[in-house]
């Protein structure tokens, strides 16, 4: 070989040894996230500096250095900066310099080409086939979590007991305990599979899942603010439990609810599905601006929205960029406008609301709908005609003249007072429409149009059909502009903004007008990466406790990493191809892994290595949610009604809870079996919530709640032992215990039975039984069912 | 301040381990987050996790503290400073004239409009004390204990609203999901009396607060730190008492029971939730006792009676001030009373400035008086420091709602200017800070915004207020928010 | 072999360029590529000039040594290419200082320390090149040589700074020395806030801002307008047409007025011309103290701070204004007695973070007065609550053991005060709360002697109303709660 040779291969072996590839998302962008972005960010620019997008960084700041330079980490600004020797000048300011390995992590990331690459939530998710090969594995899923345990040197655990697994499998699908017969079935036969087809097929299957959606949809039967007054909107209740009985698939479940009424001749149902964005509270109290909590309540839809269907936090670029994420506040307000055309506008009576009719009234309903129909159409149509343009003509100028305005100016309210005032230039199109209806109004013309509407309006109240709000959206001649907000205050409106989904987002497709239903249907559409990944994850969560994905609801930079990124991809493309977005498959298929098979036992070992059981170590162990400890309670003891669907109702509480000074609205106890109706009918009110259930975490629901964090309180305790509902349960499964035998020991192991769906050991049979020598028979009910097994779903 | 605040209620968003330790540092020392009854596996085995200390047990403050204990007196519906302690005789010579526009422009009032007429003081008012302090002849007791007090009479707030402006006082946030103040200090100190709740809120009048239980809640901290509301009827804690047929021995046997078994539970299954489940049960019994023996007023002997005017076995604030000191003689930490009814907008007789408002001050001044003296002659006054205050005040003229004067006599709400006062917990006895205009409109000197009382009050808790946080979505969330000046000027 | 003349033209050359170079640094640091590139050049080239002197200077000890000429020649050239190198070394100097970054006040001394080398090494090339005259001599000879050295030394410090941060010699050095060579943050020296409850205010604060902003003109050795602002006499024997200073009223004293003028008005002192400006902060340290009675002898901590004051002198470095029992250094408690003592039921915790002081409570006194965690924590505990516990006035004797204690509440204990003796002789008793007690007339003689106390409770007592008005007249400055409404 010639000197040259030599020379190269030197370079070469130099090079080939250099630093290893060093990768943004685990090693530089938690550094920026912690270090630099609180001042360098979407919140704070400070020296206009923003290390949050590549091409921002490149550009630097008021130095007009760059801060990176590509291939050349000395030129760079940044470095020199983190590296710099005299503290003063150092950067993070104020605060301890980065260490030696962060630094170095810089120069070699810089040197290697900074390359930025995106987040991994926001980039397709890909279906990755696992190579593991054991007879453990009965599903893809199993594949993902041994190679995990077995890198941590842990072996999973054995399948729980069949009595076990069968209350796990029956309180994970139908928010119900196994009966001893089914747990006696399945330790018999071992078809494990036959019992979660037939938990699935169960109608109390809809319920469990649609409690999950209540909170997430912030659902109340009450308005919320001061007054908090009664909504109806249970009807959007039971078309939860519907949907999710007839397995809606997913994409066609999230498009009815954010835009069935836009879906070509919605039916009723998609109309009424719309009411999951109609759960925003409505202000009543006197002397409040209607447009202030009109664009709160657009606000909040928005954010829940996000929040729901996307794991982003968009909620924080209502003031500003977001501090962590790539969005922008522009971003906010595009997607503000796509929301921002409804017809709903912070009124008592909530309309548009849809009317349904008992049987008998049906016909002539549709008929008093019908005619009220021409009457609105024909008035508007006459408002618009050609020769009354004349006549407004004359109104515009009265616009102008200020002895008019000024009478409007005068009105008590608000909403008027605030168009009235403004200068007729700078109004919007749908301000100008509004005013012009209020000098309408005035006109006595049109008083008979009014008296005639009302006449209508009372004869169809007589009817007293069932109100539900829902979403219509506004006709193009009223359509709101919707602007950016400085600092995202209602009071400074800046230039206007058209609606669009995230910069950073793949985009609306272009050939369909930008509007909800496009919004929709972008959400659910393939290029999408977050939809399934959020689904799933939130099924993991609601099965194993933790999600693959702990931040359930943040899958942004600053949330959780997931424990198992290729199990996430799998279990989302899987869902959303494979079986079609169906929930109840995605479920079938993770309750049928030998993963959620596991026993919840654990050892010392794993507490060590795997303490909050992130890797599936073994089964999933956790206390039950507040709907199911009631309808365990109720179901055990034989006091639970099966009726499905209806307004909510109110089970026994103690007296003096609703105190609010200007809602006389009192609990009434229902009547017969409304009494024990199963948790998700509580009647549910946001000042108020159902005081047994709020000491165990279940939230008052005037925000969109992803997550309930399980606590430990006296106050439960003494929920469990002394309130009356749970008292009642117990004196019912005495009474029960009481019919099954006359001996003790039988008593006491029918009740056991009964809770738990298998035989008491033998040192929990005789505790029991000399409780119940020293007490009495609803004591010991009472008793097994404060359990912590009884209580917890292990 | 943007619109609509999303923070949720009831959701303590544990984000990682490395967040929860960064969150020692931030917030608070030692083991008092880690024994936050929280699960335990969200605390991961976290070494520090003491399970059997309890999440409300005592634990230092940032530095000596010169108060161990709050009792806050909300009247709610803002009384009118007019008529009780800010006097101004230059109102009275105005009273009836038209208000000048100059005072209206650029202002928004609840209800007032055009052209409202200015309403001197309906009270007469006389000096009290070696401090010479002006209070009103409806408040004929406090006078008695004038030198007792430092009065705040330029406190200014951002609301004009009841429910917000109730928020900003209690969460220092106007929307709702954020800690009040009693779960921040409980969540801070804890409570030297386990066997009782560290925050009781007692209600009277009426009705309840118009923000609801917000204004006593947990917010974004683990519920355990939320205000209990004690009920003077029926069982003072919800669901305290056994249910008929189950006395005592029994429900111990029971308890008793559940602990073996569940002590079972744990050995074969390792979870440490168990553990705490145990303990929280044995001190829910405990709690069974200790609360109604705490709450039994008629155990207080006649002249304590007379001394507070109560009325056992109704529902009345007298009560509820024999109780707070009960409470505080026993270790509760903080004790929230709100009695509602002083919304005088003259609208309505029973709210109006001469029949209802002097209805509130009578069901209030004797009770409150009796308090301070209680307290004081205990030797407890010096470690317990007293807050009374409405969310806002009300405004130098007569309230004409759309237009004619209201058939009472009552005033608008006014955000600007009004008086709060505090006793004993360190704070200055005998002194008044800060001052209004001639008509009680506009605040000339000693300003304080709701932030700086918050600020203050911590301060005396022994805590700098800046640094008593909780990481919450990415972010350590403060009571103060933003803003908070300690009020150097009235601390003894 | 170089000739006087020579090395004499080489002067000259050489001074011209350094001038040049001296004035030509454009400090905004934009300068090109090429410029940068030759640049980063200069670590590397500053080595050969250090080389050269120090050959010139070994061949100039040897030939002192030897007494011989031999070495002369490579003195001369070996200075010549010092020169020259150092010459090369500081124009490479000058365009690396042009990238900017670098603290601007080390970056001058570097820079002139670099051109001074060069000079002197060309000065020196003359003297060692000189044969007579006033070159010649041994003094001029030693002078030079020493400059050249220690211009080398203390150049190469400074540019060590440079690259590596201000402590970068010091940072290791012996305690001793860093004291002399790092220069302390001046925020924190200002003024002497260690000790507000010792410090006077005009010594601690007041003293050190007229010293600093006046004594220029009015001080010990310009009298300026006949006024001197440096000692208490001079300020306090002042006369003038207008008081200097009017106790708690600045703005009726003339020192205030004065600095309280606008920018640019011709009474303004200090006057805008000469003097350093006066900050905000200073007029209103000047105004507290004179409307706080323009004390010389209060203490900081004895002086009533309105919160604006606080804030200014925390930025000063003044800590929590700790007094009484806090001045005290308390050694820390030990935390497996602290431990022991929670297991036997007794509730005990600092005062606060970072605290030694104890706060104890107990309702069975066996726990917390005796036993051996109560010895060992003896010294920390300063707040005890025995309130309704099972103590007796034999078992109170105990209390004597804690000599810290400022807080005792014995409130509803069967205890007829005899015990109080064991408390009675306590420096930093404040408060003693006997409510409800069975105390009295007879421990009213162990009460009297406590002359701190701030707050005494005797409501339901057995204390007579003589026994009351006794203690009255013994304690004046004691608030005495007896319970009946004044």
């Amino acid at each position: 070989m010639n000197h040259k040779a030599h020379i190269v291969l030197l370079l070469a072996v130099l090079v080939g040894c250099g630093p290893a590839k060093v990768d943004f998302n685990t090693q530089i962008r938690p550094i920026l996230n912690t270090r630099c972005v609180t001042c360098h960010g979407g919140v704070k620019t400070n020296a206009d500096l923003n290390l949050q997008f590549r091409e921002l960084a490149l550009l630097g700041g008021e130095s007009g250095l760059p801060a990176i330079v590509p291939g050349d980490a000395d030129a760079s600004e940044l470095i020199k900066k983190i590296s710099h020797a005299n503290a003063s000048d150092r950067m993070p300011k104020d605060e301890a310099a980065l260490s030696e390995e962060e630094i170095e992590a810089f120069r070699n990331w810089i040197n290697q080409g900074a390359e930025w690459d995106t987040h991994w939530a926001y980039v397709q998710p890909i279906k990755s086939s696992p190579s593991l090969e054991a007879n453990w594995i009965k599903s893809p899923i199993d594949a993902f979590v041994l190679e995990k345990l077995n890198d941590a040197g842990l072996e999973p655990a054995d399948e729980a007991s069949c009595s076990v697994l069968a209350r796990r499998v029956s309180l994970d699908l139908t928010g119900l305990p196994a009966t001893f017969e089914q747990a006696e079935t399945l330790c018999a036969t071992g078809d494990y599979e036959k019992l979660v087809d037939e938990l699935l097929a169960s109608p109390s299957f809809g319920e469990r899942w649609a409690a999950l959606w209540l909170d997430l949809s912030r659902y109340a039967d009450s308005k919320g603010y001061e007054a908090d007054r009664e909504r109806s909107i249970w009807r959007y209740r039971d078309w939860l439990i519907d949907a999710f009985n007839n397995d809606l698939p997913f994409d066609q479940f999230s498009i009815e609810q954010l835009a069935g009424d836009l879906l070509p001749n919605p039916t009723t149902s998609q109309l009424i599905a719309t009411a999951f964005n109609r759960n925003t509270m409505t202000n009543e109290e006197g002397g409040t601006d209607d447009e202030e909590h009109r664009f709160a309540s657009i606000v909040d839809r928005v954010n829940t929205t996000y929040e729901v269907f996307q794991g982003t936090t968009m909620r924080c670029v209502q003031c500003h960029g977001h501090p962590y994420d790539p969005f922008v506040h522009e971003d906010y307000f595009a997607s503000f406008a796509l929301f921002n055309n409804t017809a709903d506008w912070d009124q008592a009576h909530e309309e548009p609301v849809l009317l349904e009719f008992e049987s008998a009234h049906q016909a002539k309903g549709e008929q008093l709908l019908a005619e009220l129909e021409t009457l609105e159409d024909g008035a508007r149509r006459e408002y618009d005609s050609a020769e009354n343009k004349a006549i407004f003509a004359t109104w515009e100028s009265e616009l102008e003249n200020p002895e008019y305005v000024g009478k409007l100016l005068n009105t008590s309210k608000n909403e008027i007072r605030r168009i009235a005032s403004k200068p007729d230039s700078s109004r919007s199109p749908y301000e100008r429409y509004f005013i012009r209806a209020r000098i309408v109004d005035a006109e006595s013309s049109f008083q008979d149009f009014k008296q005639q509407r009302s006449e209508l309006k009372k004869q169809l109240g007589e009817l007293a059909p069932i109100r539900t709000p829902i979403m219509r959206e506004l006709p193009e001649s009223r359509a709101r502009e919707t602007r950016l907000r400085d600092r995202g205050s209602f009071l400074t409106p800046l230039e206007v903004v058209s609606p669009a989904v995230p910069k950073m987002l793949p985009s609306l497709p272009a050939d369909a007008p930008a509007d909800r239903l496009a919004f929709a249907r972008w959400i659910v559409s393939s290029e999408n990466p977050l939809t399934a990944r959020v689904t799933v994850n939130r099924f993991w969560e609601q099965l194993f406790g933790l999600g693959i994905v702990e931040s359930s609801d943040d899958f942004g930079t600053i949330g959780i990493p997931p424990t198992h990124p290729e199990l996430l991809d799998w279990l989302a493309v899987h869902f959303s191809e494979d079986l079609a977005w169906s929930q109840k498959a995605i479920l079938k298929e993770i309750v049928l892994s030998s993963t959620y098979r596991q026993s919840s036992a654990t050892t010392k070992q794993k507490l060590e290595k795997d303490p909050r059981n992130q890797l599936m170590s073994r089964g999933p162990r956790f206390r039950l949610s507040a709907e199911q400890l009631r309808d365990e309670t109720l179901a055990v003891s034989g006091l639970l009604s099966a009726k499905q669907y209806g307004p909510s109702v109110m089970p026994s509480q103690p007296p003096g809870i609703w105190k609010n000074p200007y809602n006389g609205q009192q609990w009434k106890i229902s009547e017969g079996e409304d009494r024990h109706r199963r948790a998700l009918y509580t009647y549910w009110r946001r000042t108020n919530p159902y005081p047994a259930m709020a000491m165990f975490d279940a939230p008052s629901r005037e925000v969109c709640i992803s997550r309930r964090v399980r606590t430990n309180t006296p106050l439960q305790a003494l929920v469990t032992l002394n309130d009356p509902a749970y008292w009642e349960a117990a004196e019912a499964l005495a009474s029960g215990m009481r019919e099954a035998s006359d001996e003790i020991t039988e008593q006491v192991t029918f009740g056991y039975r009964k809770a738990l769906a298998r035989d008491p050991d033998q040192n929990t049979l005789q505790i029991l039984v000399d409780l119940a020598g020293s007490s009495s028979l609803p004591v010991v009910a009472n008793t097994i069912l404060n359990l912590d097994e009884f209580l917890t779903k292990e | 301040m943007n619109v609509y605040d999303e923070a949720k209620l009831k959701l303590a968003h544990l984000h990682t381990r490395r967040h929860f330790l960064k969150s020692f540092s931030a917030g608070l020392g030692g083991a008092a987050l880690a024994s936050l009854g929280l699960p335990s596996y969200a605390l991961g085995a976290n070494p520090l996790g003491s399970l059997l200390g309890g999440p409300l047990s005592p634990r230092p403050p940032h530095f000596a503290p010169a108060a161990k204990h709050v009792i806050f007196l909300h009247m709610a519906g803002a009384p009118s400073q007019l008529e009780l302690f800010d006097y101004k005789p230059i109102l009275a010579k105005l009273d009836g004239q038209v208000t000048p526009p100059s005072l209206l422009e650029g202002r928004k009032f609840a209800f007032i409009q055009g052209a409202p007429k200015m309403l001197g003081p309906q009270a007469t008012f006389k000096q009290h004390g070696q401090s010479g302090a002006w209070i009103s002849d409806h408040l004929p007791y406090l006078g008695t204990v004038a030198d007792e007090i430092s009065f705040l009479k330029a406190m200014h707030t951002d609301e004009f609203n009841h429910a917000p402006a109730q928020l900003l006082m209690y969460t220092g946030n106007p929307r709702l999901g954020r800690p009040s103040l009693g779960s921040w200090a409980v969540y801070g100190l804890g409570t030297e009396n386990e066997n009782l709740p560290g925050f009781v809120v007692l209600l009277s009048g009426a009705a309840g607060p118009d923000a609801g239980s917000s204004v006593y809640g947990s917010g974004f901290l683990p519920t355990v730190f939320q205000g209990i509301q004690c009920r003077s009827q029926g069982d003072p804690v919800l669901f305290l008492s056994d249910p008929d047929g189950v006395p005592r021995d029994m429900r111990k046997a029971s308890i008793d029971a559940i602990t073996k078994i569940n002590r079972q539970q744990y050995e074969e299954t390792q979870d440490l939730e168990i553990l705490t489940r145990i303990a929280q049960y044995e001190l829910a019994f405990r709690m069974q006792m200790s609360v109604p023996e705490a709450m039994d007023i008629t155990s207080e002997p006649a002249y304590i009676q007379e001394e507070y005017g109560t009325a056992p076995g109704e529902i009345s604030f007298a009560n509820n001030c024999l109780l707070a000191r009960r409470l505080v003689e026993r270790g509760v930490r903080f004790v929230q009373l709100f009695h509602w009814g002083w919304d005088a907008h003259g609208a309505g007789k029973e709210e109006a400035l001469n029949y209802g408002f002097k209805d509130r001050c009578k069901e209030t001044d004797q009770a409150i008086t009796a308090l301070i003296v209680d307290l004081k002659r205990r030797g407890l006054l010096e470690d317990t420091l007293i807050v009374w205050g409405g969310e806002f005040g009300r405004t130098p003229m007569l309230e004409n709602r759309s237009g004619q004067d209201n058939p009472f006599v009552g005033r608008d709400h006014h955000s600007d200017a009004f008086t709060m006062w505090m006793a004993g917990g360190g704070v200055k006895r005998g002194f008044s800070y800060g001052e209004t205009d001639e008509i009680g409109y506009e605040p000339v000197s000693g300003r304080v915004h709701v932030h700086d009382l918050q600020a203050t009050i911590l301060h005396q808790l022994g805590f700098d207020h800046t640094r008593l946080t909780f990481p919450y979505q990415g972010r350590d969330f403060r009571l103060t928010d933003v803003g908070g000046r300690v009020v150097r000027e009235i601390l003894a | 072999m170089i000739s006087q003349r020579f090395s004499r033209w080489n002067l000259v050359l050489i001074t011209i360029l350094l001038v040049g170079v001296a004035f030509l640094i454009d400090p905004s640091g934009r300068s090109s590529s090429i410029f940068r590139f030759f640049g980063r050049l200069h670590p590397a080239m500053i080595h050969f000039p250090i080389v050269f002197v120090i050959v010139a200077f070994m061949g100039s000890v040897v030939n002192r040594f030897t007494k011989s000429e031999r070495w002369d020649s490579l003195v001369h050239i070996s200075l010549f290419l010092a020169c020259w190198a150092g010459l090369k070394a500081v124009f490479a100097g000058s365009w690396l200082s042009q990238t900017g970054g670098y603290p601007s006040d080390l970056i001058t001394l570097h820079k002139w320390f670099g051109i001074g080398i060069v000079w002197s090494s060309a000065f020196l090339l003359v003297v060692t090149t000189a044969g007579s005259g006033i070159f010649q001599t041994r003094m001029v000879r030693l002078v030079s040589w020493a400059a050249v050295l220690g211009g080398l030394v203390v150049g190469g410090d400074l540019g060590g700074q440079l690259t590596h941060g201000r402590g970068f010699v010091t940072q290791y050095a012996p305690a001793g020395l860093r004291l002399v060579l790092e220069h302390p943050d001046p925020m924190k020296t200002r003024f002497d806030l260690s000790t507000p409850d010792v410090t006077t205010v005009y010594d601690g604060i007041v003293s050190p801002i007229l010293m600093e902003k006046c004594s220029s003109c009015h001080g010990a050795d310009r009298g300026k307008g006949s006024l001197r602002l440096h000692t208490v006499e001079a300020i306090t024997t002042h006369e003038g047409d207008e008081p200097l200073l009017t106790a708690g009223k600045p703005e009726e004293s003339l020192l205030i007025k004065r600095i309280e003028l606008p920018e640019g008005h011709e009474d303004q002192m200090p006057p805008m011309y000469n003097a350093k400006p006066i900050s905000h902060a200073d007029v209103e340290l000047l105004k507290w103290w004179v409307s706080s009675g323009a004390s010389f002898d209060q203490t900081i901590a004895s002086v009533e701070m309105p919160t604006t004051i606080y804030t200014i002198l925390q930025a000063y470095g003044l800590g929590g204004i700790r007094t009484g029992v806090f001045a005290l250094d308390v050694a820390p408690p030990d935390t497996a007695l602290i431990a022991s003592w929670r297991q036997k039921g007794v509730s005990v915790d600092v005062l606060a973070e970072g605290e030694s002081l104890l706060s104890v409570r107990c309702t069975v006194v066996q726990d917390c007065i005796w036993g051996p965690e109560a010895d060992g924590l003896a010294a920390n505990v300063t707040w005890i609550d025995l309130r309704n516990s099972d103590l007796t006035d034999e078992s109170m004797a105990g209390l004597g053991r804690f000599p810290l204690l400022t807080r005792v509440n014995v409130a509803g204990t069967a205890i007829s005060g005899s015990g109080l003796a064991a408390i009675s002789g306590h420096e930093y008793l404040d408060y003693l709360n006997l409510y409800g007690s069975m105390v009295d007339d007879n421990a009213l003689q162990h009460i009297e002697l406590m002359k701190k106390l701030t707050s005494l409770y005797l409501w339901q007592t057995k204390v007579s109303e003589e026994g009351i008005a006794r203690l009255r007249s013994a304690l004046p400055q004691t608030e005495i709660d007896t319970g009946d409404a004044k």
